[in-house]
């Protein structure tokens, strides 16, 4: 998926909050300097 | 906290700003219908959060309601602006009685030395479940964001609300108005608690 990272970042925050399931792996992937963030919603 | 199915009216979102007035006032029925609402979701929360020696201590739920009893002793000088902030109020106030408590338990005859009964040698559910540096980095992030959004991860992330309870104790005006600042909440926790671990 390429989308802004602000977006991106966003958008699983919302999974986060509705307590989807999120592939961590495959976001990371897609953003790698968001990584720490993504540790921290994770 | 509720029945997750049914928003919370207007009326009943006041009424613990009113309850909080005759507490003041030193009404006994009002502190009996704060801790009636409270005491539940206090419970619910608790098992997860306080540390097992708690658990294994004391009963649980007596602990927290002692807790709840002296937040709304201390409750005089607390003027809430949302309901969402008495919440968070009271799992701070909580958090310190029980850890007090458990000081003072161990520092009684007969039991075990101190430092073999402190929280932070008994990790609580949720510190097993993430680890203590990311608890720490949680705790130290969360208490750096505006108020509001304390509330709203404490609200959403620790007692489970729906998001039409946490718009009505944030005074969002609809339920997906809450869940965009729970979300922004929790991305702006992400980032603090990345600053925290580097």
């Amino acid at each position: 998926m390429n989308t802004e990272p602000e977006t991106e970042l966003l958008r699983l925050a919302e999974a986060v909050s509705d307590a989807e399931s999120v592939d961590w792996d495959e976001a990371s992937g897609a953003h790698p300097a968001l990584t720490p963030t993504l540790t921290g919603l994770q | 906290m509720r029945n997750k199915t049914t928003p919370r009216t207007e009326s009943e979102i006041e009424s613990t700003a009113r309850l909080l007035e005759r507490v003041r006032g030193g009404d006994p029925t009002a502190r009996n219908d704060l801790v009636a609402r409270y005491l539940p979701m206090l419970r619910r929360w608790s098992h997860g959060r306080l540390p097992r020696v708690a658990r294994d201590i004391t009963d649980t739920d007596d602990l927290v309601q002692v807790a709840l009893i002296k937040a709304l002793d201390k409750v005089e000088g607390f003027v809430p602006r949302r309901e969402g902030a008495f919440l968070a109020y009271l799992r701070t106030t909580v958090l310190n009685s029980v850890r007090d408590e458990l000081r003072q338990m161990a520092q009684r005859p007969g039991r075990e030395p101190l430092d073999e009964r402190l929280p932070t040698l008994e990790p609580s559910s949720v510190e097993r479940a993430i680890g203590k540096e990311m608890l720490e980095a949680y705790e130290a992030a969360l208490s750096a964001l505006p108020e509001e959004h304390q509330e709203a991860v404490i609200m959403r992330v620790e007692f489970a609300c729906t998001y039409q309870e946490i718009a009505d104790a944030l005074g969002k005006p609809t339920a997906n108005a809450a869940r965009m600042t729970v979300s922004r909440a929790l991305l702006r926790l992400a980032e603090g608690m990345n600053e925290h671990r580097t």
